[in-house]
């Protein structure tokens, strides 16, 4: 399956997916095609009627059957697996689905970007697009309050989310985004100044990965 | 608790008794039987003669009864196609008016062609008018019969194949991958006649067969799949065969019930099969059908899937055709592998068919909300009121 959505360097917003429910708080789309959510940690923006874009960062990617009573199965048998257990029944992409949660972080209204919850949630069977790197710079560069939403997250691996936007930000930053890291390494110090061991813990998570031995 | 479970608790307790007696008799019948299966194995002729002089719907064997047939090796491309309906009878309580709804789930699967899409859809068509609430007699139009119920069945059969038409009229033709149509159940619908030469079975049988003809000029078989079957058409031609009388039945040796009373021919010439083994074909020989059928007379084998045994009938130009026949065989052992144990293009049709308790209140919603808006009441009868609101 592609996995499109990733949008670096891109000017114009990627289609992800389409709104299924919507709160106040966080909105949950159904992908364009099976397996291709955006990734965790990304930012996504859906328009509004009254020109409104509500910004939100995917906190859970999930692939279920469409029916909820309908569960998946073991499939696999002997040399067919993985790809080739699709290409066998080629009717499985119409009977699955994978959807993606997204927090909501803020919103823009024109030119003026907002780091708090919109006057409404966005409706119903509008589009997701995955933010292009523009957008997402302009939303990240002087203000880090968004990161106060993911905190107060609830049902997502909290920690988790904030390194893994904080790595995805970053990659949207030509230069790798150092100065990025720095202030949002200064916001997240203030906000888990009663957590030394948490901050720490975070902040190791948007480091280089381990060299396996 | 509208159930008394206590008193049901003590039947249920009754009943397992009676259905352990009943499935042991049964081996104790089955053992007699294989006697009787021995001496006509390689007599088959002789009974398909007979089988012309019985009255009741019999299979006509083509082979010896204990033909077996392996699959072929499946077709490395294959287009799967089928259809299954359901339908919401016209409610006579309800407040919404006369109207019936047929939902087709018609489903098309290309394997091993990444290039064709899949299709999977619902078709849910409403009927309201006169025309389609009553069946008029062409030769009395003062006679009309309501389409409900059974006759409403006959009309959603007829929908299922009528979709699969549709289906096969889309296919490349004989150049492209071969194509296999699927309906479940049965090609040999019944349409209960309330009088002696009505005019019901025609007007169900001719469509249905002018269905099953835009098959045949498509060049795409098509099969009815019954999961483990409880046809008797073979039990019935050997009732015929020994006359029935177990008290002077050399094979029931005077007991006193006829050894092939409640055994389906399952029973009889399932057990030999080995898993995805099909049986030779049987012809159904029946009076009510044939006359209507022509060249789609049905034709029958059983198909052994491990865990149970099938029931497959074609038309007669599939049955006719070993090539035909071969694909078939090949394509249903593929499709059950895919649906553990029940073909799976047929399990997609059935999920686009059925209509769920909540779609049902959608329709009753839009129709009620369509009556209000033209100002026309829609009120319940007494009896179903009475159901809506509990009062005590």
């Amino acid at each position: 399956m592609s996995t499109n959505g990733f949008a670096f360097g891109s000017g114009a917003p990627a289609l992800a997916g389409e709104v299924v429910e919507a709160s106040t708080t966080e909105f949950l789309a159904q992908a364009i095609e099976l397996d291709s959510a955006p990734p965790f940690g990304a930012f996504v923006e859906v328009a509004t009627d009254d020109a409104l874009t509500i910004y939100g960062v995917v906190a859970n990617v999930q692939t279920a059957g469409i029916d909820p009573g309908a569960r998946a199965i073991m499939r696999g048998h002997g040399d067919v697996r993985d790809e080739r257990i699709y290409e066998e029944n080629p009717d499985l992409p119409l009977v699955l689905r994978t959807t993606f949660r997204a927090l909501v972080v803020g919103f823009a209204d024109g030119d003026k970007l907002y780091q708090f919850l919109p006057p409404r949630p966005p409706r119903l069977h509008y589009s997701v697009f995955t933010s292009p790197a523009q957008t997402v710079r302009n939303f990240t560069r002087t203000k880090l309050g968004y990161l106060q939403a993911i905190l107060n997250g609830s049902d997502v691996p909290v920690d988790e989310l904030l390194a893994a936007n904080l790595r995805y930000t970053s990659g949207q930053y030509v230069d790798g985004g150092s100065e990025f890291l720095q202030q949002a390494g200064r916001e997240l110090a203030q906000l888990l100044r009663a957590d030394y061991a948490r901050l720490t813990a975070i902040l190791r998570r948007c480091l280089a990965p381990i060299e396996a031995a | 608790m509208p159930l008394d479970l206590l008193e049901l608790s003590t039947q249920v307790r009754q009943m397992g008794d009676v259905l352990a007696e009943r499935r042991a008799d049964e081996r104790k019948r089955l053992r007699l039987l294989d006697d009787l299966l021995a001496e006509w194995r390689d007599r088959w002729l002789e009974l398909a003669e007979l089988a012309e002089t019985v009255q009741e719907r019999v299979a006509v064997p083509t082979g010896p009864l204990d033909e077996r047939v392996p699959p072929s090796p499946r077709p490395p491309s294959y287009t799967a196609m089928a259809s299954d309906g359901a339908e919401i009878d016209p409610d006579r309580h309800g407040g919404s008016g006369d109207f019936y709804l047929i939902n087709i789930g018609r489903v098309r699967i290309p394997y091993g062609q990444p290039e064709r899409e899949v299709e999977m859809r619902s078709v849910s068509s409403l009927g309201y008018t006169d025309d389609d609430l009553y069946i008029v007699d062409p030769r009395d139009p003062r006679r009309q019969v309501p389409m409900r119920d059974r006759h409403l069945d006959a009309l959603r059969t007829v929908a299922e194949v009528r979709a699969l038409a549709d289906l096969a009229e889309g296919e490349q033709g004989p150049n492209g991958p071969p194509s296999v149509a699927l309906v479940d159940g049965t090609l040999l619908f019944s349409v209960l006649e309330e009088r002696p030469r009505d005019f019901l079975r025609t007007r169900f049988y001719t469509d249905f067969v002018f269905q099953l003809e835009r098959l045949r000029r498509a060049r795409v078989p098509v099969a009815a799949y019954a999961s483990r079957s409880r046809g008797i058409d073979l039990v019935h031609l050997f009732r015929a065969v020994c006359g029935s009388t177990p008290l002077v039945c050399q094979v029931c040796q005077g007991a006193h019930t006829c050894a092939l009373r409640g055994l389906n021919d399952a029973h009889l010439i399932g057990r030999g099969l080995e898993r995805w083994e099909r049986s030779g074909l049987f012809r159904v020989r029946s009076n009510v059908h044939d006359p209507y059928y022509g060249i789609h007379r049905a034709y029958f084998f059983l198909l052994s899937t491990g865990d149970e045994t099938a029931r497959v009938e074609v038309p007669e130009w599939v049955a006719r055709d070993a090539s035909l026949l071969r694909l078939v065989h090949a394509v249903l052992v593929d499709q059950c592998l895919k649906g553990f144990g029940y073909p799976a293009v047929l399990a997609r049709a059935d999920d686009r068919a059925v209509i769920s308790l909540a779609d049902r209140e959608v329709l009753e919603a839009m129709v009620q909300q369509e009556m209000a808006r033209r100002g026309l009441s829609a009120r319940p009868s007494a009896k179903l009121a009475r159901k809506q609101v509990r009062t005590v």
